[in-house]
């Protein structure tokens, strides 16, 4: 509370029972509900310890389940959980007290649950007909029912308690109903006129709401985009207007003592829309609030922010590392070899001054050096604060530059709520965030993804770097795209604050790797008309000439077919696309779950292998090969898995296998000439990995380049599978500058644990029985099962769960490789696979290797003297 | 393979180890594992919370109680893989087989041959066998590391055979000496008086030797 940090976590399910419905505090405990009542669980709010757990059947896991409690007296307190279709009772320990179905559940749905002294309301709702009141005592009797007609009611119409009376508003007809729960008969409807309310959007604003408030509000959308919110009472005689309100977004009513007070929020931002209130013994008030973007915001009284949380980052899809720029002064060296100009004279001076300004900077470091010394002596006691805020403090003005090896990077991360941040590497800090709240994610294949791509890198200095997101209008489905620096976070001149609506629905798109005369890689766009856009529009002429040579897949997981599309360049009708192939895998009810091509920054070193009789494998190097995987089950619900390895320009079948009895979700690797995969294997109860590695053969086809319309022969595939007894719940590949170091795998486990694994440990040629041969080439012999080290681990006792992907990028170490896992946490760290053959150890010992060469020089030195002496001794005998 | 997988799992369903408590919820088919979960070698409670039961990787989730026991609720018939997530210690996994009449068998994983059977009681009792360790010891430079690498032995060994074992006939008793020298003199008469030179020399090729293997030991770090 004090500081915003998480002091216990436990999570629950992934599949929709895990989802939490209602949570109530009840003195030290919490009690949540869970995937519409299948679970209710008791946590010691201390510790997060489990006090009990209850379990209902649930006919719907999607209708949301609703939990009070009663006091009767001190000592008895009861839980209510209203589930789909049976209302249950506990007592504070946890223990059944009365359980009572409902009457009608298939047709009515209940959802509603107000708790009183003496009585529970329960209301549950038939679509464009009629509410249903049940009143039940506390000891789970129920007393006679009432059903009141409502005609109105919605699947959307939203209704809350607000006193003694049940008030629903009908926001197409403008109309507030209410119900008395003394006299459940019939509604009363109160048009806005007639309140005298004019409104436009209105919105019920009590989200988290007991239901004792005898106000509630209603927000109202102006023309200016500001909230107006109105205060209305229901009682017996009808609904009164308390009071409006202007410029409000979020509005909270909470009882306090006798009476009621209402919170509101005035905010020039409008994104909050939820709050609910922390209240002390004093009417001192603490406001924690969610808003929008999903930073969860805690509140003084006085407005002062006591801490903000981002829990946006909890919900990443899309994710980039971009170098930092060079430093003024190295860019400045770089730009002599970038200029053109031919004055010998200009060029030295210019050399003679860039290094008259490197020696002033290197005497400054160095005096910098010494003060920052002394200036942590003295804030010795200030200690360890919290994170390493205090370092990127201290040097503020230059930690936005290129370190020596490049390791310190700019993260940018999207989520899901359409955010975009940029985080410092080292720290984590946050350096900036921008809200687009219009953009919602494209969904392929069950996931939710935005497309960054860095059109041009930071690399060419006088010009600034800048990045585009993709994603579409939340409600119109049509394109969106927001051009930023991703340094500074601004966004690039004529770009929209909220991001520029495309007039067309985005079907695929691709950035190039061809610059123009402005270090500006074009984005390619495919329309769903099949035709296509170019940005920025000034790359139009490059992409043109470029035309012969492009193709594109398109993938349609609802159908299950692939179509290659080629791009046509015609006067009249502009970049057109042109289907050059489809291939057809809808078979036995499969649908496509993985589409993975080949990291586009990859180097691949050695284009094959040498064997032990000094014969060459060479590697199948398609850049264009993409690996799909489609899950389905059979007709006795047996699952089974296809790997397709399809040429994207051709449409070659490269090569198809099949698992049988096996099930997803799979996790595709695809790098170099291989591909690792896992899946779980239902008759044996264990989780397999299995490799596919390509090889062209002895010979190679074309040594220069790789040719798609020419391809090779059909490649040799070797494979092989192990076990590992754990369950992955992602999996990527290191990937290295030059591409030399060894590639290890990195798996995320679902006990939260990141494993990193040798390649080699997957190699499809580790055979049953080593030879000679098989020795001298260093293969490890066949294992069935993967080794699980704890001291592989590479987040050690720091679990990340629900880790949705795993994204690698090279540093400017050939040996390191960086790695950033994301899903409900966000993992940074960088792995060395070969280890560090390229830095010096940190305890490298100077003095010990400086003593022993000295020693060595004087040892030879002496030896010389005495070999001199003794040939004199030996020439005098 | 199938028939024999059959016929183990048939047979030892016949005998599997009933517990009347999970009978009341057998209406339902729906089903718990319970059981409980130890670390002998920690007195305090703050790993609790920290520990979770995963059942096939997260499908099912136990929570732990304050005293360590579970009971993972709402679970069908089948047979499922039951693990101790917990990020400081080390469990071992079980799997646990629940028939359509209800009735609970554990025994260990063993991935390799799944049909081989090798039961635990049941309800299970997890009990760390370690503490989780991430790190690699470091490897640290250490004179023994040196002295018995076998360079250093081979340079080692040879010296001391040309300069303590003459030293230590020397010492022996005295009758043995004589025999030694005798036959010393007898084998080669001229080369009993060794030339100073020749042994400053050896010595000195010995010392250089000594000095020049710390830099390969070195490299081998």
């Amino acid at each position: 509370m004090r500081n915003g940090e998480i002091v216990w976590r436990q999570i629950q399910e992934k599949s929709d029972s895990g989802r939490i419905d209602d949570m109530i505090l009840l003195d030290n405990s919490l009690v949540a509900v869970m995937g519409g009542g299948s679970y209710l669980r008791c946590f010691s709010v201390t510790s997060g310890v489990l006090n009990w757990e209850f379990n209902a059947e649930v006919p719907d896991l999607n209708q949301r389940s609703r939990i009070a409690f009663l006091t009767m007296n001190e000592k008895k307190k009861i839980i209510v959980m209203l589930t789909a279709n049976t209302v249950y009772g506990f007592d504070i320990s946890g223990r059944l007290q009365w359980k009572e179905d409902l009457p009608n559940s298939d047709k009515v749905k209940y959802g509603y649950l107000k708790v009183d002294e003496n009585a529970i309301n329960i209301i549950g709702v038939t679509m464009k007909s009629h509410v249903v009141i049940i009143t039940m005592d506390t000891e789970g009797t129920m007393l006679p029912k009432y059903s009141a007609p409502a005609a109105w009611i919605q699947d959307g119409t939203r209704c809350q308690f607000s006193g003694d009376q049940f008030v629903c508003l009908d926001v197409d007809n403008r109309i507030v109903h209410q119900l008395s729960l003394q006299k459940p008969e019939i509604f009363r409807s109160s048009l806005f006129q007639d309140l005298k309310i004019s409104c436009n959007d209105p919105q019920l604003m009590n989200d988290v709401s007991d239901g004792h408030q005898r106000e509630f509000g209603i927000r109202c959308l102006s023309s200016s985009n500001r909230g107006d919110a109105v205060v209305l009472r229901a009682s017996e005689d009808g609904i009164k207007l308390v009071k409006e309100l202007s410029g409000v977004t979020a509005l909270q009513v909470v009882r306090y003592g006798e009476q009621d007070v209402f919170i509101t929020m005035a905010r020039s931002k409008p994104e909050l829309y939820g709050i609910i209130k922390k209240k002390d013994n004093s009417p001192v008030f603490r406001m924690i609030a969610l808003s929008q973007d999903d930073s969860v915001v805690l509140l003084q009284q006085t407005g002062k922010l006591t801490w903000v949380r981002e829990e946006a980052l909890s919900k990443v899809v899309a994710i980039d590392m971009i170098d930092l720029p060079v430093s003024p002064m190295l860019a400045k060296m770089e730009d002599e070899f970038g200029t053109n100009s031919n004055d010998i004279f200009g060029m030295l001076i210019n050399r003679l001054t860039t290094q008259f300004v490197q020696i002033q900077d290197f005497f400054f470091q160095i005096l910098n050096h010494f003060k920052s010394h002394r200036h942590s002596y003295y804030d010795g006691d200030h200690g360890n604060d919290y994170m390493s805020d205090d370092d990127t403090d201290e040097d503020d003005d230059d930690y936005l530059f290129r370190d020596e090896f490049n390791i310190r990077k700019i993260i940018i991360l999207a989520s899901e709520v359409g955010k975009v941040c940029g985080l410092y590497s080292p720290s984590g800090r946050i350096l900036w965030c921008h809200l687009l709240p219009d953009m919602a994610p494209f969904e392929a294949a069950g996931k939710h993804l935005y497309t960054i791509s860095m059109q041009r890198t930071t690399s060419h200095f006088p010009h600034d770097p800048y990045c585009t997101i993709m994603g579409k209008h939340k409600d119109s489905g049509l394109g969106m795209m927001y051009r930023f620096n991703p340094v500074s976070g601004l966004q690039v001149a004529n770009t929209p604050p909220g991001g520029e609506v495309l007039n067309y629905r985005i079907k695929q798109m691709i950035m190039l790797s061809h610059m123009d005369d402005h270090f500006i890689r074009p984005l390619v766009i495919l329309d769903t008309d099949l035709k296509f856009h170019v940005y920025p529009e000034s790359t139009t002429d490059l992409v043109k000439s470029l035309a012969d040579s492009l193709f594109i897949m398109t993938t349609d997981t609802v159908t299950s077919q692939l179509y290659g599309y080629s791009m046509v360049y015609s006067d009249d009708k502009g970049l057109t696309a042109e289907e050059v192939w489809n291939l057809n895998l809808a078979i036995e009810s499969q649908r496509i779950t993985n589409i993975v091509f080949k990291q586009p920054l990859e180097h691949v070193h050695s284009q094959g292998i040498v064997l032990a009789d000094r014969s060459v494998s060479y590697k199948y190097l398609n850049p264009n090969l993409v690996v799909i995987t489609a899950e389905g089950s059979d007709s006795s619900q047996k699952g089974f898995v296809n790997v397709y390895l399809v040429d994207s320009v051709s449409g070659q079948l490269v090569f198809h296998c099949n698992h049988k009895r096996v099930k997803g979700p799979v996790h595709v690797v695809h790098s170099e000439n291989w591909i690792v995969y896992d899946y779980w294997n239902q008759r044996h109860r264990r989780t397999e990995i299995a490799v596919l590695e390509l090889y062209e053969g002895k010979k190679q086809n074309n040594a220069t380049a790789f040719s798609s319309l020419y391809p090779p022969p059909i490649p040799l595939v070797l494979r092989q599978a192990y076990i590992i007894s754990a369950h992955v719940s992602t999996m990527a590949v290191t990937i290295t500058e030059k591409g030399i170091t060894n590639k290890h795998l990195l798996l995320a486990l679902e006990t939260g644990a990141i494993l990193e694994m040798q390649k080699a440990l997957l190699d499809p040629r580790r055979p049953d029985v080593p030879t000679q041969e098989h020795r001298e080439e260093g293969i490890i012999p066949y294992v069935p099962e993967l080794p699980r080290h704890n001291e592989a681990v590479i987040n050690y006792n720091r679990s990340v769960y629900n880790v949705r992907a795993i994204h690698t990028a090279p540093a400017g170490l050939e040996s390191h490789s960086i790695i950033l896992c994301y899903g409900l946490d966000i993992f940074y760290t960088r792995v060395m696979p070969s280890k560090m053959f390229d830095v010096l150890k940190e305890d490298f010992d100077y003095f010990f290797i400086g003593s022993v060469t000295l020693g060595m020089i004087i040892v030879s030195l002496l030896s010389k003297k005495l070999a001199a002496r003794k040939a004199l001794n030996r020439a005098w005998k | 393979m199938n028939i024999l997988c059959v016929t183990s799992l048939f047979v030892l369903f016949s005998y599997g180890l009933g517990n009347p408590d999970q009978d009341e919820n057998q209406s339902s088919g729906r089903y718990h594992i319970e059981g409980k979960v130890s670390v002998p070698f920690v007195n305090n409670q703050d790993w609790i919370s920290s520990t979770r039961i995963l059942i096939d990787g997260g499908d099912y989730i136990g929570f732990l109680k304050s005293d360590g026991t579970f009971s993972v609720t709402n679970v069908p018939s089948g047979s499922y893989v039951v693990e101790v997530n917990s990020p400081d210690y080390v469990f071992e996994t079980y799997r646990v087989d629940i028939n359509s009449k209800g009735k609970l068998r554990a025994r260990r994983v063993n991935h390799i041959q799944p049909s081989a059977v090798n039961t635990v009681i049941y309800p299970l009792k997890f009990k760390a066998r370690a503490v989780a360790n991430y790190f690699q010891q470091r490897e640290q430079w250490r004179i023994t590391d040196l002295l018995y690498s076998p360079m250093v032995m081979m340079m080692v060994l040879p010296f001391l055979m040309i300069m303590v074992l003459p030293k230590l006939m020397n010492t022996a008793d005295p009758e043995a000496q004589k025999d030694f020298q005798n036959q010393m003199n007898l084998l080669n008469a001229k080369q009993n008086m060794p030339e100073l030179s020749e042994l400053v020399t050896s010595w000195l090729g010995g010392g250089q030797a000594k000095k020049s293997s710390k830099p390969k030991a070195l490299k081998k770090r």
